[in-house]
């Protein structure tokens, strides 16, 4: 397994034409290839040290697995693979690229991989038991359709790999694909991007009230993964908590005490999360109709706002950062939906109770609806995209 | 600050200062609430405001906030000067004086400075060229300190060209010219380094045995390069015979009440002004523990800058009983708070 680096990425092409053997969807030596990789991170101890590795191995799971396979799965069409794809992952994680790689090689396509510039720790632990896999020899097909390349900013590269492939997945961030859409592809090759998103939660406050303590920790305990996973800085992080049936004082503090209790056992962070968080809470101070008084000293700062803004754009908090509305009932939801919101992450109602709203609303807001402590949880469906199905094609065959 | 005996600047004991320096903190944030709207909001929020004597629980002004707003508690007719501080990563802070404050901060300066210095006027040498320092318009950091140093100053040398390169035959002739004399080198700390790696470069002995060094800022540089106090002060005498090596550290937003290294490399609080270190839940330091440092000074009056939190980090080692004899809280910077690599969906790299 080789990663091409420099000029070497511009040799892509000629070694991909050369090697015939394809891939199906579903292929079955790519199932045996993820299920072996899977047995290889159990083996590996060190990866315990590395969440990012643990996360990816726990995904790999074979129940896990079966179900996106099954999920995935197309009852009512032939689907064919693309060709070939070229997957800009983000340069800020050092496993994402993977998820992605993972339902192109599913699809049955050559994937092109832009791995982060940094040299992570774990993506090097992670590359070496891919490697010792995909030596294998019954393996080779597979070997003949990942190709990892790493560069530092080029346009260049970028729009030499642009040029041939037939799709290309842009994991976000705005800047990055605004730039990269300057960069043509043909006009056959898709495209999908994941843009910038901000994340909700809507709290049942009565359901929450009435919790016994054994319940309270075990919600706790969920919610602060999804509000503190990755520094709050992912698209699917939390920065709103809206709360419906009642918004009484007591019963909040009750639980931000919880979360406050339970982050400040679990969760360090560094000093400059400190001023940054700071900073913005004077910002906001300027900026924001707060209706409560901040102790600085806490872990979470949470704003409660009175007046939800129109523009969401400044609500993106990082390291326990978080905005609070009272959205009264659920209804109330259909006039602060906006297009930039991704994850709703719900607990005490229903998700058929948001779905209603939101397939009413005239925006294009929330692609996915999930109960406290899956806020991260990625099974294939993001952003209003099937992954399997958007790197696959219909043969229409009557 | 008429109540200050300027001869005595660093003889106030922990007791006797609380009764001058609280009271005029407090009634200058008083003063900044009332003229600044910006300043209340920012307070407005925050649960702990108190009356309470302790300036510990008083609020404090991120930095960071002097680049993001026009922060003054005058009339915009009575900005005499604004200084800019000298950031090149495009966000710059900008602190508005009124023709007061300007006088104080080199009032503060001189009694400082002369505390260490002595109250008679040297020959001074300037690390820069004189080019930097016509420009009227740019009224940065590094100008700010040029003249404001400059009261120290019976005449002012700049032995830097335009394109910053050491005039070297001119700093001979300055040296001859004022052999047996006491000299002051003043610089930046990161220039000071360039300087003397060019003298280690043209491998000549220069006496610089009557000069003092005076340097500061500009650590950020250094401490990039890996460059070490120690180490910076080992160069130095290795390759002249400065003897007098004087740090100061100061932040443009408290330009005046700086702080200068004693003889055992502390820097010292001066009745002007004040230090706290903060954790990382901005609670009160103890002292020997490295934190967050806050800075306190009397100085600022046309800007609410009397109450701030760096992004530097540092330690107190103790107050009022540093072996120099000098009052006061006395404490080293270890450098700037790092960055923090942010994880997340973006991509950064195009």
């Amino acid at each position: 397994m080789l990663i091409y680096e420099k000029d070497n990425i511009l040799k892509i092409k000629n070694k991909m034409d050369k090697s015939y053997q394809v891939l199906e969807t579903f292929d079955k030596v790519v199932i045996i290839f993820f299920n072996d990789l899977y047995k290889l991170l159990n083996k590996k101890k060190i990866i315990n040290a590395y969440p990012e590795l643990l996360f990816l191995k726990f995904w790999l799971r074979p129940g896990n697995l079966n179900l996106i396979y099954k999920n995935s799965f197309d009852k009512l069409n032939f689907r064919a693979r693309l060709g070939c794809i070229f997957h800009i992952a983000p340069s800020n994680t050092p496993l994402n690229f993977f998820y992605s790689l993972f339902f192109g090689l599913v699809a049955g396509n050559i994937n092109i991989v832009r791995l982060p510039s940094k040299d992570y720790d774990s993506l090097k632990i992670f590359l070496s038991c891919l490697k010792k896999i995909i030596s294998k020899k019954k393996f080779k097909i597979i070997s003949d359709h990942i190709f990892f390349v790493k560069y530092e900013k080029s346009l260049k590269y970028t729009e030499y790999l642009s040029g041939f492939c037939d799709m290309r997945v842009i994991w976000g961030g705005d800047n990055t694909i605004n730039s990269i859409r300057k960069i043509p592809i043909n006009p056959k090759t898709r495209e999908i991007t994941f843009p910038d998103r901000v994340s909700i939660a809507i709290l049942d406050l009565k359901k929450y009230k009435f919790l016994n303590i054994v319940e309270k920790q075990k919600l706790i305990k969920k919610f602060y993964g999804d509000l503190f996973f990755v520094d709050q800085n992912a698209c699917t992080s939390p920065q709103i908590i809206f709360w419906v049936n009642g918004f009484s004082e007591n019963v909040r503090n009750d639980f931000w005490e919880r979360i406050e209790d339970h982050a400040k056992k679990k969760y360090d962070l560094p000093e400059i999360a400190t001023l940054d968080k700071l900073n913005k809470f004077y910002e906001d101070s300027l900026n924001l109709n707060i209706s409560n008084k901040i102790n600085l000293h806490s872990l979470c700062y949470r704003l409660n706002i009175k007046k939800f803004p129109r523009n969401i754009d400044s609500l993106k908090g990082r390291w326990g950062y978080f905005y609070e509305f009272n959205l009264k009932k659920i209804n109330n939801l259909n006039l602060i939906l906006h297009s930039k919101m991704q994850t709703c992450v719900y607990f005490g109602i229903t998700k058929k109770e948001i779905l209603d709203v939101v397939m009413k609303n005239k925006s294009n807001a929330i692609d996915r609806i999930v109960p406290v402590g899956q806020a991260h949880n990625f099974d294939g469906y993001w952003d209003g995209y099937d992954l399997f199905k958007s790197m696959t094609r219909i043969i229409r065959s009557n | 600050m008429k109540n200050i005996n300027k001869n005595k600047i660093f003889d106030y004991s922990k007791n006797q200062k609380v009764k001058i320096f609280t009271p005029l903190i407090v009634s200058k944030m008083k003063f900044h609430l009332q003229k600044n709207n910006n300043l209340k909001l920012f307070f407005k929020k925050i649960n702990q405001i108190t009356q309470k004597k302790s300036l510990e629980n008083y609020p404090f002004m991120p930095v960071r906030l002097f680049k993001k707003f026009k922060l003054t508690s005058i009339n915009d007719k009575d900005i005499y000067k604004i200084i800019t501080s000298s950031g090149t990563s495009g966000d710059v802070s900008r602190i508005y004086l009124n023709k007061k404050n300007a006088k104080d901060q080199i009032e503060v300066l001189y009694n400082i400075g002369s505390s260490f210095l002595g109250k008679q006027r040297y020959p001074m040498i300037i690390l820069d060229s004189k080019k930097t320092n016509q420009n009227k318009n740019d009224f940065n950091a590094r100008r700010a300190a040029v003249i404001g140093f400059s009261i120290f100053s019976k005449k002012n040398y700049f032995i830097f060209d335009e394109d910053q390169n050491l005039k070297l035959e001119y700093l001979k002739k300055i040296l001859s010219e004022n052999k047996n004399k006491k000299i002051i080198i003043f610089g930046f700390t990161d220039i000071v380094w360039n300087f003397i790696q060019t003298l280690e470069k043209t491998k000549l002995k220069l006496n610089l045995s009557n000069c003092i060094l005076l340097h500061g800022g500009g650590w950020k540089k250094l401490a990039d390069k890996k460059i070490t106090n120690d180490k910076f002060i080992n160069k130095i005498k290795k390759n002249t015979s400065i003897k007098k090596i004087i740090n100061y550290y100061g932040m443009i937003e408290q330009t005046g009440s700086i702080f200068f290294e004693c003889e055992h490399r502390y820097f010292h609080t001066s009745i002007y002004s004040d230090i706290l270190i903060r954790d990382k839940m901005l609670n009160i330091q103890k002292f020997g523990k490295e934190g967050i440092i806050q800075l306190l000074s009397i100085v600022p009056s046309s800007y609410p800058g009397n109450i701030i939190l760096t992004e530097d980090m540092g330690t107190i080692f103790g107050e009022d009983d540093c072996i120099c004899g000098r009052k006061g809280k006395y404490f080293r910077v270890s450098g700037r708070i790092p960055n923090a690599e942010l994880r997340g969906c973006s991509n950064v790299n195009l």
